[in-house]
């Protein structure tokens, strides 16, 4: 009676991948010409290096699933029930955070405060939230 | 909810990582059961229950 994902069939892991092997380079040619800057180069290696890890996760996962982290089982689907907890915990404090935090930015931005700038440092406070949420939740279960 | 996970275990002669194994859980899940930072779900503790074939209030209180 395990309470383990049992994982995504082989079928639709490809077809996320292709979406996101497809997703990627769209990305990139709509932000080269349409977006300031070099935004299409951060979202490449930005990218690129979210799919080499998330491939690495996956990877270890299936290989050694008794020695990865709870953020790899959760990234390869092989989690179990305690490691969906966790995952739930860190979302549920991300939204409880989401909502004031949009709400002092949407303020900022308001009074005056560059756009650019605020909604970069909400992203980068917003995954920092998420981040320590999970790692104070798996050293609490 | 206290347990005696451990007891039983160790008794068997099982790993923390064997136990997972044979319940299709995590060492790591094992590890928090044992010292009582996760309380499993029912489907799980039934599980642990049949494995050393015991009840499951043979192996789980509720703390006074």
């Amino acid at each position: 009676m395990s309470t383990r994902d049992s994982g995504s069939p082989l079928h639709r892991r490809v077809a996320t991948l292709l979406f996101a092997l497809a997703l990627l380079p769209t990305a990139v040619l709509f932000l080269r010409r349409y977006a300031p800057g070099d935004m299409w180069l951060g979202c490449l290696v930005g990218g690129l290096v979210t799919l080499l890890l998330l491939g690495v996760a996956a990877h270890r996962a299936r290989r050694s699933p008794q020695t990865v982290t709870t953020a790899e089982r959760i990234v390869a689907s092989h989690g179990d029930e305690r490691d969906r907890t966790v995952r739930n915990r860190a979302l549920a404090s991300l939204g409880v955070a989401a909502i004031p935090l949009t709400s002092v930015a949407a303020v900022a931005v308001a009074v005056g405060t560059p756009a650019a700038a605020t909604l970069t440092l909400l992203l980068w406070t917003l995954l920092a939230v998420v981040v320590t949420a999970f790692l104070r939740a798996d050293r609490a279960l | 909810v206290r347990n005696d996970v451990r007891q039983l275990r160790e008794t068997a002669g099982l790993s923390q990582a064997g136990l997972g194994a044979a319940l299709g859980v995590s060492r790591q899940t094992i590890i928090s059961i044992e010292n009582g930072r996760y309380d499993p779900s029912l489907p799980l503790a039934i599980a642990i229950a049949r494995y050393f074939g015991r009840p499951v209030e043979e192996i789980f209180h509720v703390d006074p």
